[in-house]
């Protein structure tokens, strides 16, 4: 079993499976996916920033996994909304890739 | 020329040798030239007649009457010869010999060559053949060894069959490509039970319904595993398709293999063409870890699942991962090439009815992609959503 204990000190308990949690049914997770604490029967990580990835199921139980999104792509995420807030404020239009 | 008989008959002998010696009368028996007994002999004396060696079975007088059988017959054909020449426990024979047991000769490369032997030739001329072929056992000796050879293994199997121990390691090394005929055979599941795989090795096949199913490797699996695979095993994979579907019916990878219609629905009938083949108590069921989950173009999510027959991923088939998207968890536990791939590269095209097919691996290579191995020898990728072939891997054991 692990136990995940999210930022605003919500705790979920799944079984551990691979890098997957496992939970009898959708937990609400907290929007706050920073600094979550991973505690299994072996090791205890954190992880910085979070990002929830549901998995496929193969018996009805609810699977996910916790991305640990890089600080290089957070980064290019807060570029990429500050350039199309940019663009909106300033009425560009933004070529396509 | 008269020899005596009874207890002269060493004398007899003597003047026999002398006769002979004096390029008269046979060593082994005097002669008659007709019936009429020109010398005579007791019981058990030999003599020559017509051509024929007798030997007396009554006494025989000078001037006796010869009868060789019938009525009143007093002598009978000899054919012993050890009668004739006597018994040569402690003859000798002086020869020029080869025969020599000095480790620099026995050890010298080379066959020493024996010319043919033939009839008619000298003691000494037929044992100094001999001693030069001794000479060349004794090379053979020194090269095979004085050890056993392994499981009743003969030096031709050994050639034929590779210089392998019965072991997984060594049956990994070794490629033969015999058809193994259209069974299984409860010794083959004995021998794959005990790990030694004895006559068993990679691109040996057997056909069944049509389908060539050639071994891939040896234990492939063991050892591995959350739940530990304990179970020696033969890894399988046939060399022509068995079905022809899409991966997802829409050009997605969400939730990676697990999460494909390939993994849920399509490969059922590839996998009942398998336990009708091999009988569904002996798949092997082992753990693999399978990629669950997919996020921003690349698999993010695996997790442990019981498989029987499944589809390949690119180290598998390859050696590496090639398109996959995030290698780390498409390898997982199937990190290496099969030695059936390494051993011959040929094998990875396989065919569905003589045409070289497309088919599918189960690595997930973007949001809309898997890979799959490519019909002229290429690594590639198609969109989940196209139809290819389904070429599955699995293992046989003996439950």
């Amino acid at each position: 079993m692990a136990t995940i204990k999210f930022n605003n000190g919500i705790t979920i308990n799944a079984e551990e499976n691979g890098n997957c949690f496992i939970t009898d049914s959708k937990p609400a997770f907290p929007s706050d996916l920073s600094n979550i604490t991973v505690t299994t029967d072996e090791e205890s990580y954190v992880i910085a920033n979070g990002e929830i990835i549901e998995a496929a199921s193969i018996d009805g139980r609810y699977w996910f996994t916790i991305r640990d999104v890089p600080e290089t792509e957070l980064a290019r995420e807060k570029v990429d909304a500050q350039i199309t807030y940019t663009a909106i404020m300033t009425d560009t239009l933004l070529e396509d890739e | 020329m008269a020899y005596a008989s009874g207890a002269l008959a060493q004398d007899a002998t003597l003047q026999r040798i002398a006769d002979a010696l004096d390029g008269g009368s046979n060593i082994i028996a005097p002669r008659e030239s007709g019936l009429v007994a020109s010398n005579a002999y007791a019981i058990g004396d030999q003599f020559i007649l017509g051509g024929k060696l007798y030997k007396a079975t009554a006494t025989i007088a000078i001037g006796d009457t010869i009868v060789t059988e019938g009525v009143g017959a007093n002598c009978t054909e000899s054919d012993s010869i050890t009668e004739q020449v006597g018994d040569t426990a402690n003859s000798k024979v002086t020869f020029t010999s080869s025969d020599n047991d000095a480790t620099t000769e026995k050890t010298s490369d080379g066959f020493t060559s024996v010319a043919t032997m033939t009839s008619g030739e000298t003691h000494a001329g037929l044992f100094q053949k001999i001693s030069k072929m001794f000479l060349n056992i004794r090379k053979l000796w020194n090269t095979v060894g004085s050890t056993p050879l392994e499981n009743g293994q003969t030096l031709t199997s050994i050639v034929s069959g590779g210089l392998t121990a019965n072991n997984a390691g060594a049956h990994n090394a070794v490629y033969r490509g015999k058809s193994l005929g259209s069974s299984v055979t409860s010794a083959q599941y004995a021998e794959i039970d005990a790990g030694t795989f004895k006559d068993l090795y990679i691109g040996d096949y057997w056909t069944i319904n049509g389908v060539n199913y050639r071994i891939a490797a040896f234990d492939y699996w063991l050892h591995c595993g959350d739940t530990e695979c304990t179970d020696h095993h033969v890894v399988i994979v046939p060399d022509t398709v068995l079905d022809t579907k899409a991966m997802n019916d829409s050009n997605v990878t969400t939730g990676g293999y697990v999460g494909s219609k390939m993994y849920t629905t399509y490969m059922a009938t590839a996998k009942s063409t398998i336990q009708t083949a091999f009988g569904s108590a002996n798949i092997l069921s082992h753990r693999e870890l399978f990629t669950n989950a997919v996020s921003s173009d690349k698999a993010s999510g695996w997790a442990w699942y019981d498989s029987t027959i499944d589809l390949m991923n690119e180290s598998m088939v390859y050696g590496h991962e090639a398109w996959a998207s995030y290698p780390q968890y498409e390898t997982a536990i199937d990190k290496g090439q099969l030695p059936l791939f390494s051993l011959d590269p040929s094998k990875i095209i396989a065919f569905n009815n003589g045409t070289r097919a497309y088919w599918w691996l189960r690595d997930v290579v973007s949001g809309a992609d898997f890979a799959f191995a490519n019909h002229d020898g290429n690594a590639s990728n198609s969109y989940a959503s196209d139809s290819l072939c389904i070429r599955p891997a699995f293992a046989i054991y003996k439950p």
